[in-house]
């Protein structure tokens, strides 16, 4: 390993343990006397101390250092906890993510900022000095422990006997401070591999690989190299303290005993496996696990994208049950079966353009697979919402307390699992849905007693699955959106004409808070009306191929509803023709196909519409959205033409198309950077013919023939002005 | 990442070595990439139109997997239109992040040159603003533009909508 793959892994552990610290002082905050926060956060500091010595980011340690030693008086409950200190303690955390994420770009810290951070903790802690110092825990010594075998690993061992190979019981024990027990463990476990075959191990191997261990590990090990060998290998990995290595006596059938051979008694015990944190993962059969003073944090590699391993021929032979891959393999992987997908359907075409009959069957087989490859490989990209929910107490808590609110937040579904891209992509949206809730929707304690609320307002966030959908909610129970206003402030900012707006249901007033540019506080305020967060969330999420609602009630708070597919790779589009191109329009867009007769259609307003069924839909031509000359001369002989009904937010639009090729399965690629600037495709999928075919994002070519029709309307007024300016 | 002239100047002086250029022609001007910006050279297939694209890109292409616009400098350059013949190729560059297709008329050979050979251009050659030109190159009679290949990778049209697009989430 390089010393630049130590750093991904302090990374990678350090946001973790922050994004942990947070929370619990989220939690701390709301409830001082929680003490499982309070060792949890005591815990996290600790880590990271010892995690930033090792890699020499002093500053780092000098802070975590700091904030155990003023967390020590409260964890063991000589002091209570002070408003005041949580908010340096989030100063503290605050600057170590600042730490993190320079040293994401850079390698080493400046110490600048330290003394500034460490003087509001010193200032926090005044008034919890004198603390008295902790208890001495009390401390059990274990000396000897027994692991006993399965009848295949004594088979094993009885084996590699008889074929000349040695057996050894090893015990490894690692430095005190050691801060990479992953790495080192693993490196540990390599070598051992190298040079043998690992039989039996204490704890699991895959929780020695993860470090779930106090400072020592036992190994039985099946080998050809001689002891010396193993022992000089073992040694001369970093931060290994003591190797002890024992030859396997035979009467040692059942068990294998490991016995400490030095006369010293340890301070603690270095082979006290450590509790898993995720409950019911792991129970210790042997190793009589005792209290400890130093009570390290296990390492624990939730997060990362883990994926199962095919184990050898010999099933015997230790290997390791998951692998970290990193995920631009994933994303190969997933790029692979696309083009698998893609060349599957021109298979299938040409199989029955020419109808060949006796290729049916393997090309059924085929599809199948493919299907079952597709389907597997997804379920690899899945990745908890957690990731991104994480992120979200902390954000309304400051929030909340820089607005004078006080906000609950509920969050329900954290395991529920979606796609790795459509899990980066709604992290903005949820922040500027959540944000909108806290700004607009919670009142402040005040407003909310005299309207016979609880002062403290509740957002909910929530994840369920539906099927092959997704849905995300964000609930609040602040005053909601008032139509009447809405109406009033649409006509105001012209989005909307006096006539449209006493025409609009409330309902259909209420969704007019998603248009751009659109906001009910007359004060934009610093954290959002400045008409962008609504609107930003719902491009984004139809821009997914997602639905976005609305649902509101004077008084009793505002529902954003966000509806996804479950994967983006592969979706049902529909194919249509303009100008002689295809173009694809996701199936989930579009609500239905009509034909209409070309006297149908009434301009209102200089826009084109029809009506169905009492319904004033607008109508616009798929060349005009993407900048396409349309042919001129009538339609079709029939006067038949024929129209996409598309869903575009909370309202219906017609797109008129020269002809509906079909329905088809397809597999989005995206577009290269240099493309994706242009606006209005979500991506591109290759036909069958081997041809490329565009995917529209309806709505954003719809908003930009809006603007650019705006544009031009102005345009012939700005020139005159710059003439009379002259 | 852009290596300029002067660099090239340098390090390949020192050890006298040659430096190989592709050399292709755009109505009858001829011009070159150095060999290592070039990706690959591929023939014109089915070139995708793109809609509410810039007039100088002339489509997209799928080239195994990976979908990237293909430029025709010629219109940019605002060069006579030439139309496309059995000689017509597409250059395929390629940045960190980013792949482009060059149309050209043709490729008319693989030059080693020494650096010292090439001049520093004082002035717009033809309609190639100075920007894109790295430097000029006179072999006998023929006079050989060392095209700026970054800058198509930050040309108006396509740069612009590019901004545009970070600038949304605000």
């Amino acid at each position: 390993m390089k010393s630049s793959d130590y750093k991904e892994i302090f990374l990678t552990e350090a946001r973790e343990y922050l994004a942990n610290l947070n929370n619990s002082l989220v939690v701390l905050e709301k409830d001082p006397g929680h003490g499982e926060s309070i060792n949890e956060i005591f815990r996290a500091a600790h880590t990271i101390k010892g995690m930033s010595a090792t890699m020499g980011y002093e500053p780092m340690a000098q802070l975590t250092h700091q904030m155990e030693t003023v967390l020590e008086p409260i964890r063991s409950g000589v002091k209570p906890l002070t408003p005041q200190l949580v908010d340096a303690l989030f100063i503290c955390l605050d600057q170590l993510e600042k730490w993190v994420n320079i040293l994401s770009s850079n390698d080493s810290l400046e110490e600048d900022d330290l003394k500034a951070t460490l003087t509001s903790l010193q200032e926090a802690s005044e008034a919890l000095r004198g603390a008295a110092s902790p208890v001495e825990p009390v401390v059990e010594v274990v000396q000897e422990v027994a692991l006993p075998f399965t009848d295949e690993e004594r088979d094993v061992i009885s084996q590699a006997r008889m074929n000349g190979f040695s057996v050894f019981k090893i015990m490894v024990e690692l430095e005190r401070d050691c801060a990479f027990k992953e790495v080192r463990s693993f490196m540990i476990l390599k070598a051992i591999n190298e040079l043998g075959e690992i039989v039996k191990s204490h704890p699991a191997p895959q929780e020695i690989e993860k470090g779930h261990f106090e400072r020592g590990f036992f190994l039985v090990v099946v080998t050809d190299s001689p002891e010396e060998k193993i022992k000089k290998t073992l040694t001369g990995i970093s931060e290994v303290e003591k190797v002890q290595i024992d030859s396997f006596s035979p009467d040692e059938d059942h068990e294998a005993v490991f016995k400490k051979k030095e006369s010293e008694t340890p301070k603690s015990n270095p082979f006290k496996v450590l509790p898993e944190r995720s409950p019911g993962r792991r129970e210790s059969d042997f190793g009589k696990t005792e209290t400890d003073a130093e009570s390290e944090e296990p390492t624990d590699s939730k997060g990362s994208t883990q994926v199962s391993r095919t184990t050898g021929s010999d099933e015997r032979t230790f290997i390791l049950p998951t692998v970290r891959v990193h995920t631009s393999k994933l994303d190969k992987l997933m790029a692979l079966v696309q083009e698998l997908v893609i060349s599957k359907i021109r298979f299938e075409q040409v199989v029955h353009q020419k109808e060949l009959k006796e290729l049916l069957d393997p090309l059924f087989q085929l599809h199948h697979i493919t299907d079952e490859l597709q389907d597997e490989i997804m379920k690899v990209r899945l990745m908890p919402v957690k990731q991104i929910f994480d992120r979200f107490p902390r954000m309304v808590r400051d929030l909340a307390k820089s607005l004078h609110k006080q906000v609950d937040l509920e969050m329900d579904g954290a395991e529920v699992e979606l796609d790795r891209t459509v899990i980066e992509e709604m992290s903005e949206p949820l922040v500027h849905l959540l944000r909108n809730a806290i700004d607009h929707g919670i009142e402040i304690p005040e407003e909310r007693e005299k309207e016979g609320k609880d002062p403290a307002g509740t957002i909910r966030l929530q994840a369920k699955r539906e099927r092959h959908f997704v849905i995300l909610s964000v609930i609040d129970n602040g005053r909601g959106v008032d139509p009447e206003l809405v109406r009033k402030k649409a006509v105001m900012k012209g989005l909307i004409t006096r006539e449209e707006a006493i025409r609009l249901t409330d309902e259909e007033a209420v969704r007019l808070i998603a248009l751009p540019g659109f906001s009910t506080i007359d004060n934009a305020t610093e954290v959002s009306g400045r008409g962008v967060g609504v609107d930003v969330a719902k491009t984004k999420v139809e821009a997914l191929g997602g639905t976005f609602r609305i649902q509101s009630r004077k008084g009793l708070g505002t529902t954003f509803i966000l509806r996804f597919p479950l994967t983006l790779a592969i979706i049902k589009g529909l194919l249509v023709k303009c100008n002689e191109e295809v173009f694809v329009i996701p199936v989930v867009n579009i609500i239905e196909t009509v034909d209409i007769h070309t006297d149908e259609k009434r301009i209102i307003q200089q826009q084109e519409t029809f009506i169905l069924r009492d319904e004033v839909i607008p109508l616009y031509h798929l060349q005009e959205l993407l900048e396409m000359a349309i042919p001129p001369g009538p339609a079709l002989e029939t006067g038949l033409e024929t129209v996409l009904v598309a869903e575009v937010g909370e309202s219906r639009v017609g797109i008129l198309v020269d002809e509906v090729i079909g329905q088809q399965e397809i597999a989005i690629k995206s577009l290269d950077r240099l493309l994706k600037g242009i606006r209005g495709f979500s991506g591109a999928t290759i036909l069958g013919s081997g041809k490329i075919a565009l995917i529209l994002d309806v709505n954003s070519l719809i908003e930009d023939l809006k603007e650019r029709r705006f544009q031009e309307e102005h345009q012939g007024i700005i020139p005159l002005g710059t003439h009379e300016g002259l | 990442m852009s290596v300029s002239t002067a660099e090239i100047f340098n390090s390949q002086a020192k050890d006298k070595a040659e430096i190989q250029l592709v050399v292709f022609t755009l109505s009858g001007c001829e011009l070159a990439l150095e060999i290592q910006e070039v990706r690959e050279i591929i023939r014109v297939s089915e070139i995708t139109l793109m809609p509410k694209a810039p007039k100088y890109l002339e489509g997209i292409i799928n080239l195994r997997g990976r979908i990237f616009p293909v430029l025709d400098l010629k219109k940019r350059f605002e060069m006579p239109l030439v139309e496309r013949t059995p000689e017509t190729r597409i250059l395929v560059v390629e940045t960190k992040d980013q792949m482009l297709g060059l149309l050209v008329d043709k490729v008319v050979e693989v030059l080693r040159v020494s650096p010292t050979a090439i001049e520093k251009a004082t002035q717009p050659v033809l309609n190639i603003t100075l920007d894109f030109v790295k430097g000029l190159l006179t072999v006998r009679d023929r006079l050989i533009i060392l095209f700026n290949m970054e800058k198509t990778f930050n040309l108006e049209g396509l740069r612009v909508v590019v901004d545009s697009e970070a600038a949304i989430p605000k």
